[in-house]
């Protein structure tokens, strides 16, 4: 069944993502590596201040390739500090293989400092976690399947409570974009 | 082999893929997807197909597509029209494959096009998609190479879940030809 997450709620238990490590100073897309599971309780637990999942419908789409990830990985430091936003999960559901290239490329083409906030590039196999929860697009119609919605969600560290979730209604990023992040009350 | 009875590759599924233009070359810009439509593709023209699992899925990356793109001149001498190259991500994540790949050509004479769900391979038969749903890749097209010549399939093979050996290998494909 799905529950429609809403600001207010505690981010649900047991919610695992799929994500190949990057390490900044090895950016090769066509490097191969081995998908692990990224379990985002522990990833909550080990925080110690909020984390920010963004979601994409798609790696590579003209969107969020170019407006909408671009600009928050240039902000990450302003995020830490601004938002006290320490980990950050950029997620689709693509697959880990996909995230890992999309993360790698996006890495080489932005400034992140090594004192930004820990950042992951996360697969949610078959859309599971965003269709459970209300955050899930159809895009069959394009021949895509179900994806994630385009959204940003934070989750608070300790209650793990959900203090902001944007989710664009319609193409464009207006809810779910650095300016609106950098704006949320939390 | 195919179950089709005259041994016509099949074209009634419409593929998806973003052409590639020099006014973007960067992997992480992608234009507008584009229908290949296999129907009007193949009569008339020599066309290989090859399929792997997945975009920058090892080992497809590393060994089975680079042996079609390295060969891409010994396939126009040999008279082929085409090559396709499949798999079932969509066509924006295809289309960043192929260009981190180093295929960069504005004539497109290799299309990194989609298979939407697997629906093309699923028609090849059972042997020609590969069930990864248990790693969270669902439904995947397998790796298998094709020669279609006039819409007649000349060699239809399929790998062994998703392994690469000579059967799929472009160097098999050129001494069919």
């Amino acid at each position: 069944m799905s529950n429609e997450l809403k600001e207010g709620d505690t981010f649900p238990k047991g919610v695992t993502f799929k994500h190949i490590p990057i390490d900044p100073a090895a950016l090769d897309p066509l490097a191969c590596q081995i998908p692990a599971p990224l379990n985002v309780d522990q990833i909550l637990d080990q925080t110690t201040g909020n984390t920010l999942i963004v979601s994409v419908p798609g790696a590579f789409t003209p969107t969020c390739t170019e407006n909408h990830i671009p600009p928050i990985l240039n902000h990450l430091n302003d995020l830490k500090e601004k938002k006290n936003i320490q980990s950050v999960i950029i997620m689709s559901a693509n697959d880990p293989f996909v995230l890992n290239a999309w993360g790698k490329l996006l890495l080489k083409e932005s400034k992140v400092s090594s004192t930004g906030p820990k950042l992951m590039f996360a697969s949610d196999g078959n859309a599971k976690f965003s269709q459970e929860n209300g955050l899930s697009v159809d895009a069959s119609a394009n021949g895509m399947g179900i994806r994630s919605a385009r959204f940003a969600l934070i989750v608070q560290n300790g209650t793990k409570k959900v203090l902001y979730l944007g989710k664009e209604v319609e193409r464009g990023v207006k809810y779910s974009g650095v300016e609106a992040i950098l704006q949320a009350k939390l | 082999m195919a179950k089709s009875a005259d041994n016509h590759f099949p074209t009634d599924v419409p593929l998806a893929y973003v052409p590639y233009s020099s006014s973007k070359p960067e992997i992480t810009s992608a234009g507008e997807p584009k229908t290949l439509d296999l129907s009007k593709e193949l009569p008339g023209h020599k066309v290989v197909i090859t399929s792997a699992i997945g975009a920058f899925t090892p080992p497809c990356t590393e060994n089975h597509i680079p042996t079609y793109l390295d060969n891409v001149a010994k396939f126009k001498a040999k008279g082929v029209n085409r090559i396709i190259v499949l798999t079932v991500n969509d066509p924006f994540v295809n289309s960043a494959w192929a260009k981190a790949l180093g295929y960069k050509d504005d004539d497109n004479y290799v299309i990194f096009a989609t298979d939407p769900e697997a629906a093309l391979s699923k028609e090849l038969g059972e042997n020609y998609v590969a069930d990864m749903s248990k790693l969270g890749l669902g439904l995947r097209s397998n790796r298998y190479a094709a020669i279609v010549d006039d819409g007649t399939i000349h060699y239809l093979k399929s790998e062994d879940a998703g392994a690469f050996t000579d059967i799929s290998n472009a160097n098999t494909l050129l001494r069919s030809l």
